[in-house]
């Protein structure tokens, strides 16, 4: 039973993803900025590595399990977990490594194994799914929070935008990081713990942005003309102003996205990432840190790790820049 | 010979819709001492046409392809970007449009004007602060402005250094892109005497930018019509305005309102100037000429020789092709389809004003207090943006708001319609005040009481269609049942104003400026209200649409008895429109009367230099 | 110029109530004092006894709203008293640690920010060049490297292959420099690529309005436009955006110092945020507030400064 629910969310939560970029694509905003994007092989690109990287996760969150008593095993699990080998081992190594008397191998690893003998590849892409949770859940915490609360501000302005302003110059003055260790020791560490704290000091940047487009857009004429007209105010914010932030919050997000896969990183290392036993990158090259000062050194964990979240950053970053040049800017006026 | 000599220049400029060609083959020459006036609709090339001559078109997207600038018998296309510095700011100046960001707003008026002086060495230190002194002087800036920055200035007073800062080193050659279009009407005129009178000073030579056919009138010797990339017309000034021969400038001076039109439909130019990106291979006009025949849509009209003294790049007046020999005759303006009147003075207007004595707007004691700065700490300041307005509308009548920028003239519109709250004074509507209703009686308001803005491109949602637009203006309303009543109706509406049904489907971005003011009046017609706000309606427009829109709104006034409050600076628009003007000067009413009086007796000094402001054209 | 400042300090006053309220609700609120107790009671299971003589130990045994008053009242006046961990007095950790965290700081900020305006400068000069091409691209790698993978490469290419600086450690006094090159060169490197494209964006902006043109007509050379006329202007922005860099900076002395072993605050809170240490926790939060607010006091001024529109009043 359990099971079947924990697939569902990630169908789910592709189904409803196609469903919307379907959806906007009948825009001719987003049609446009498509036909544009499409024109960009770079982009292309970057876009299709995000989608590999998307399918690993989505593979990795399809599990069952094969007996009652049994832990569940995704598709990731099933296709590339290998037997663990004693201890570190060089890829495509059939022997051990760094030992007195080197011992020989269950198996070959394409990228060696690391100081407990898991396969490196086999850990680099368990950390595919943490990433992408990391970014996702944040944002879908993050997001509709801030824009809720940005345009009530930008909106309404006098009480309302100064509770809201007075919020978030609270928790934008406490700096980020000091933030998130605080949040992080009293929450303990984990993966939703995790998606919280970054949720939380993730939000103040898009309802700044969110209340400063509203504070735009409500004196524009057409939200004149609106109001003339007698329509609502809650509709206004809906059917108005929502359309119009919809492209700088677009942008801004799929920007914000590759800040929160690195940030992983970096708690990892200050030991507030994820649980130890969860895979991901952020772990693995933590745990790599002792071992570039070996001799001979260990290069192969810290590497198939930092390549995994560059390719996976870069490609953000790339389609970010794309996707702004594409939605033209000048269209919103 | 010519000081400056233009032959057959042509820019492009590449866009994500192809190449454009702004300058599509332009020729033509400046002597010394002499204003030429290159004048057109937006879209017609003529800034790219200015820049090009001193090399500054956009990089990298813009190229200049061919052509010839002779300035002194010099190629200066035939110059490095180098080579052509030197005759930047010193030999050849230029002014722009926005006093406000021409100037850089962190170096102090005296900087700038000496960087003019220093950068090509014709004095230094001393010596140029004292020219700097001299030229600021004689543009009549005072002295104190030497240390100031550019936003502790007014927009007239930036544009008076502006012109100091190109006239400090004495050039040859002025090049004026629309130097007054961002100015309010008195402070245009006082640039453009200060501009003639320098001209006879230094005698130099001056190319002037311009849509504005009243400032062409007033100062061009000379006037080079440009429409699509091209000069499809050029005279001197006064032949011109008294025989003008391209189709085009004829419909142009045809399509501005003035007193002596009132009652009548103006001239209309239909369509828009097609994109820089596709011209057309024949006549570029023709799609929108009265005078088209055969020839037109398979032929480039061929451009007159230079020599020519009124040379028209149209067929009409090629024998090869117009065997006729029959001269195109001058549009008249067509009388009016529903004004039986034809009388100018007293429009039909004034006939439905005595039916209905009453008035339907009544304002009174109008007052708003805009807080300047106000903190926790310190007390809030007011400045008063609105002062004891009075004034009434009868039922289907027009009410013009006139006022220069800043006089709070938009200000009493926004109250009038509910949308920003007075701190004084009543609004009545059928003798009900406004602001006192509340709940569903003040829901019901809307349906009485509409407005139309000024910008096209704002006051339209880019995200909805045209459809999405009007269906919710009457869902709002319960206006109609919901599905095919409602789609019937949003059809209609837009007949109404003169678009196509095929419009509903339609996002703003795919229409013109026009259209787009034309879809605005249909979604204030929706409700059906009796007053509508007219706030600026055309000022955004060319003048062939804003002639558009005026026959537009003078018949929907006529066949729904609309009563309008005209806001506007534009006193042309006024006569022609207006039954009662009021005058507005810093938030106050300082005149208020029937129009015709007004504009012939005007009783007060600021009404009077408003009006003596007013560039007129001399036909 | 004194009553802006004053002023902007008393505005300071809400935003640092609302900070330690948060850290309040935080530290006793959701996490009480008593799970701090159990997490540094090395017996498993300690009894409620040695709970309680741990809380009185370290004065935690109020109740909440007096608790309460303590809290706040002690955040304002900066007494941040004992660490839970060490029991040793937090002032005198902070004092000792400002040093090497100023020295290493400071570096950093000044490094990044001379050489983030340089390769804009130079980006811009050649904009729509394979130069600008080319710097536009390395920044954006550079962006997506992890700043943790840019140290330890960074200490192990350095330090360890090419043998140029230590590898770790700190010495006060002038040999501090030669301790410091290393991780200011990592600091430096890490927000170069973000860095340089921000400002690239800042300057490119300014290249496209209208008194440029202006400056070109009047037959400005373009070393001039860019210089004087772009530069006075892009600095607006950029500084501007320094406020920006201050959590950064502090992200990077909890790393660059735990790793390469200075003895500085970010040290100290890493080490804290091992021992589970909550009062020194608590402190570095208020305390970085208050620096992150200072900061933004000083770049305001400096803002004014720069730009003749705004007036301080």
């Amino acid at each position: 039973m359990l099971d079947w629910l924990s697939n569902l969310f990630p169908v789910l939560v592709v189904v409803v993803g196609f469903w919307s970029v379907r959806r906007a694509l009948r825009q001719p905003l987003w049609a446009e900025a498509w036909r544009r994007l499409k024109a960009n092989r770079l982009a292309l690109i970057a876009l299709s590595v995000i989608g590999v990287y998307a399918l690993v996760g989505f593979c990795d969150s399809i599990a069952w399990r094969n007996d009652k008593n049994a832990n569940s095993l995704s598709l990731i699990d099933r296709a590339f977990s290998r037997p663990a080998e004693p201890t570190y081992s060089a890829p495509l190594a059939n022997k051990t490594f760094g030992e007195p008397t080197p011992r020989a191998l269950q198996g070959r690893h394409l990228l060696g194994t690391d100081g407990t003998g898991q396969d490196v590849v086999y850990l680099t892409l368990k950390g595919c799914r943490t990433a992408l949770i990391i970014g996702g859940f944040t944002l879908l915490i993050a997001t509709p929070l801030a824009l809720l609360l940005g345009m009530l501000a930008g909106y309404f302005g006098k009480r309302v935008d100064d509770a809201v302003q007075y919020t978030y110059t609270v928790l934008d003055s406490i700096p980020n990081i000091l933030l998130l260790i605080a949040m992080l020791l009293v929450l303990g560490r984990g993966l939703p713990q995790l998606c919280v704290a970054l949720g939380i000091t993730s939000w103040v940047g898009l309802c700044r942005l969110a209340r400063g487009e509203t504070l735009k857009h409500r004196e524009r004429e057409y939200v004149r003309a609106a109001r003339a007209l007698g329509i609502s105010h809650g509709r206004i914010l809906m059917h108005h102003i929502l359309p119009n932030l919809l492209p700088i919050i677009v942008i801004s997000v799929t920007l914000g996205f590759s800040g929160l896969v690195l940030s992983e990183a970096i708690l990892s290392y200050l030991q507030l990432g994820v649980a130890a036993g969860t895979g991901s990158w952020g772990n693995m090259i933590d745990a790599s840190r002792l071992e570039l000062a070996r001799d001979p050194v260990i290069w192969w964990n810290l590497a198939a790790a930092s390549a995994a979240l560059f390719i996976l950053v870069l490609a953000f970053n790339l389609f970010g820049d794309a996707l702004r040049d594409a939605i033209d800017p000048r269209l919103n006026s | 010979m010519a000081l400056l000599k233009v032959e057959n220049l042509r820019t492009t400029i590449r866009t994500r819709n192809g190449l454009s060609r702004p300058v599509d083959g332009v020729s033509f020459e400046v002597e010394a001492g002499q204003t030429l006036a290159i004048v057109g609709e937006s879209g017609c090339g003529k800034s790219m046409t200015a820049l090009s001559l001193l090399q500054l078109v956009p990089e990298p997207a813009g190229r200049i392809q061919s052509g010839h600038v002779w300035f002194e018998g010099r190629d200066l296309l035939g110059l490095t970007w180098e080579e052509m510095r030197p005759l930047r700011g010193r030999d050849m100046a230029m002014i722009f449009q926005e006093p406000m960001t021409s100037l850089n707003p962190t170096l102090t008026v005296g900087q700038q004007i000496i960087e003019s002086m220093t950068v090509h060495r014709t004095a230094r230190g001393k010596e140029a602060h004292r020219r700097a002194l001299e030229s600021l002087e004689r543009v009549g800036v005072r002295a104190t402005a030497m240390k100031q920055y550019p936003h502790e200035l007014s927009g007239g007073m930036r544009q008076r250094v502006m012109i100091a800062m190109a006239l400090v080193n004495r050039p040859k050659f002025l090049i004026a892109d629309e130097p007054t279009t961002a100015l309010d009407v008195t402070v245009q005129a006082q640039i453009l005497s200060l501009i003639s009178e320098l001209q006879k000073e230094t005698g130099m030579a001056v190319l002037l930018i311009t849509h504005d056919l009243g400032v062409v009138s007033e100062v061009a010797d000379k006037v080079a019509v440009m429409y699509a990339g091209q000069i499809v017309e050029s005279a001197s000034a006064r032949e011109l305005f008294a025989k003008p021969l391209h189709p085009y400038t004829q419909a142009l001076l045809a399509s501005l309102p003035s007193r002596s039109r009132r009652g009548r439909d103006l001239a209309t130019l239909e369509g828009r100037v097609p994109e820089a990106t596709a011209w057309p291979a024949a006549c570029r006009f023709e799609q929108r000429c009265l005078h088209r025949f055969a020839a037109c849509a398979l032929h480039a009209p061929k451009e007159a020789p230079p020599e020519a003294s009124h040379p028209a790049r149209c067929h009409l007046y090629d024998p090869q092709f117009n065997t006729t020999k029959v001269a195109a005759q001058p549009l008249v303006t067509r009388p009016s389809r529903i004004g039986t009147n034809t009388d100018g003075d007293s429009g039909s207007a004034a006939q439905t004003g005595q039916q209905g004595s009453r008035a339907l707007v009544e304002v009174r004691g109008l007052t708003k207090d805009f807080p300047v700065r106000g903190s926790i700490l310190t007390r809030a300041q007011y400045q008063r943006a609105v002062d004891d307005v009075n004034f009434s509308i009868p039922r289907g009548r027009t009410l013009a708001l006139v006022g220069e920028s800043g006089s709070g003239k938009s200000t009493v519109g926004l109250m009038i319609l509910d949308l920003l709250d007075p701190t004084g004074g009543e609004i009545l509507l059928d003798g009900r005040p406004v602001s006192a209703r509340r709940g569903p009686d003040r829901f019901a308001l809307r349906r009485q009481m509409q407005i139309v803005f000024q910008d096209p491109y704002a006051s339209l949602n880019a995200r909805m269609t045209v459809r999405e637009m009007l269906h919710e203006a009457l869902g709002v309303h319960s206006i109609g049942t919901k599905g095919e009543d409602r789609e019937n109706r949003a059809g209609a509406l837009l007949e109404d104003v003169g678009l196509s049904r095929s419009a509903l489907d339609r996002y703003p971005h795919q229409f013109s400026g026009g259209q787009r003011q034309r879809i605005a009046i249909a979604r204030a017609l929706s409700v059906n209200p009796k007053f509508i706000v007219l706030d600026e309606p055309t000022s955004a427009l060319d003048v062939s649409v804003q002639s558009q829109i005026l026959n537009l709104l003078r018949r929907l006034q006529q066949e729904h008895d609309l009563t309008y409050l005209f806001i506007t600076h534009n006193l042309g628009v006024v006569d022609y429109f207006a039954d009662e003007v009021a005058v507005m000067q810093r938030g106050k009413i300082v005149e208020y009367g029937e129009a015709n009086t007004l504009f012939d007796a005007p009783q007060q000094d600021y009404t009077r230099n408003l009006l003596s402001a007013v560039p007129t054209v001399v036909q | 110029m004194l009553r802006y400042l004053l002023r902007r300090v008393l505005y300071a006053v809400p935003v640092l109530l609302g900070v330690s309220l948060a850290t309040f609700i935080l530290f006793y609120g959701i996490f009480p004092p008593e799970q701090i107790a159990r997490r540094n009671l090395s017996a498993k299971n300690p009894t409620s006894q040695q709970i309680q003589e741990w809380l009185v130990a370290h004065d935690y045994n109020h109740p909440l709203p007096q608790q309460f008053k303590k809290h706040m009242t002690e955040l304002m006046l900066l007494r941040f008293g004992r660490s839970d961990s060490t029991g040793e007095e937090i002032w005198t950790r902070i004092k000792t640690g400002a040093g090497p965290s100023t020295i290493i700081a400071g570096l950093v900020f000044t490094a990044s920010l001379a050489t983030r305006l340089f390769f804009a400068l130079w980006s811009a000069y050649f904009r729509a060049t394979y130069v600008d091409t080319w710097i536009t691209l390395v920044s954006v790698f550079l962006m997506s490297v992890v700043y943790i993978v840019l140290v330890i490469a960074g200490q192990y290419l350095m330090g360890k292959v090419l043998r140029l600086f230590p590898l770790a450690g700190y010495q006060s006094g002038w040999t501090a420099f030669r301790f410091a090159v290393l991780p200011v060169i990592i600091g430096v490197i890490s927000g170069l690529g973000g860095g340089t494209r921000l400002f690239r964006t800042f300057m490119l902006e300014e290249m496209n309005q209208d008194y440029v043109r202006t400056a070109r007509a009047k037959g400005v050379p373009e070393s001039r436009i860019l210089f004087v006329h772009v530069l006075k202007n892009a600095a607006i922005p950029i500084i501007t955006s320094t406020v920006l860099a201050i959590p950064a900076l502090m992200l990077g002395s909890l790393v660059l110092e735990s790793f390469f072993g200075i003895p500085g605050l970010g040290s100290y809170t890493v080490d804290a945020i091992n021992a589970q240490d909550f009062a020194v926790v608590r402190a570095m939060v208020f305390l970085g507030t208050l620096l992150y607010i200072a900061g933004a006091i000083l770049t305001d001024v400096c803002y004014a400064l720069a730009d003749p529109r705004i007036r301080l009043e």
